[in-house]
């Protein structure tokens, strides 16, 4: 599998993602610098976390108008897979290429633990591979989902909730923790898969997001 | 090419929660107690304000250019409103 973990000026999951993706999936795995382009042949597009910018303006915005983001919307346009993650998701919501967008916490803190997810969808490429409740870290200031009431409706409508937290750590409308774009190609995730490759590291729930996309092709 | 002065000011839509302007306003009751005005600063809400410098060759134009940036870029229109006051500032010799 071909994989391109993108890096802005900020990013600093993107050696984690790497090194998850190569060892999991034994992905061929590039970094594609901001002002670069998204190679052709690439299958997944992953948007890691960190501060991209500085999160200056608001968190993401500044990446969302990076060169890179035309390849990537095209990309998705084209039907390849995208995941965001952490500040990969805020980039996504603030590209318009999900809905909504993430705010502060609600109480106003950075909150960096462990959180039980409920997986809502088995036929995700990015959880197709989970059980019904997996563990993964959350890192974030700025991890409330907040979509209007209509978005919203839709969303659960559509079943294009992935996952929820089983204890809302952040104020996230509906307990949302990740969601898929209408097409099912692009989702975002404030929870941190890549993380959670190693036992030695923080468990090893986040192998099954990552397997979710071969579970996906089989089908 | 006339050079404008444009300011675009950011703000968060009143049926979005703004934490940190809840935080502040708390503190600044807080504060104001203490200066002898208990319960006179009712509401608080924060935003941004962005001034910027382009050349255009009318008001118009330069108003189409801050309210393309300020909607594409400046202010997320999910959860922000914001609005654009235009002053020129001098004309710029061809």
């Amino acid at each position: 599998m071909k994989v391109a973990v993108v890096s802005f000026p900020g990013t600093n999951c993107d050696v984690d993602c790497a090194v998850a993706w190569e060892r999991i999936l034994n992905a061929t795995v590039s970094v594609v610098r901001h002002v670069e382009r998204i190679a052709p042949g690439t299958e997944l597009v992953v948007l890691p976390g960190g501060f991209s910018h500085g999160d200056y303006l608001r968190c993401g915005a500044l990446a969302a108008v990076a060169p890179v983001m035309d390849s990537v919307a095209a990309h998705a346009a084209a039907g390849g897979l995208v995941l965001g993650i952490c500040n990969g998701f805020q980039i996504l919501c603030e590209a318009g290429l999900l809905p909504g967008v993430l705010r502060r916490n609600r109480t106003g803190r950075f909150v960096c633990r462990e959180e039980w997810l409920r997986v809502e969808r088995a036929d995700s490429p990015f959880t197709a591979a989970c059980p019904a409740r997996i563990r993964l870290p959350i890192a974030h200031g700025e991890g409330a989902y907040w979509a209007d009431e209509g978005t919203l409706a839709e969303l659960e409508e559509s079943g294009r909730v992935l996952l929820r937290y089983e204890c809302n750590p952040n104020g996230s409308r509906n307990d949302i923790a990740a969601i898929r774009n209408a097409a099912g190609n692009v989702a975002g995730m404030m929870p941190h898969p890549e993380r959670a490759c190693d036992a030695r590291l923080g468990g090893t729930d986040g192998i099954a997001v990552l397997r979710s996309v071969l579970v996906e092709a089989m089908r | 090419m006339n050079r404008y002065d444009l300011t675009v000011t950011i703000m968060p839509k009143p049926e979005v929660a703004d934490p940190q302007g809840q935080a502040v306003r708390e503190a600044g009751q807080r504060f104001l107690e203490r200066e002898g005005a208990a319960g006179q600063l009712l509401d608080m809400r924060i935003g941004k304000v962005v001034a910027l410098r382009c050349t255009a060759s009318s008001a118009a134009e330069a108003e189409r250019l801050a309210s393309l940036l300020a909607d594409r870029m400046l202010a997320n229109p999910n959860i922000e409103k914001f609005r654009i006051a235009i002053g020129m500032v001098e004309p710029v010799s061809p």
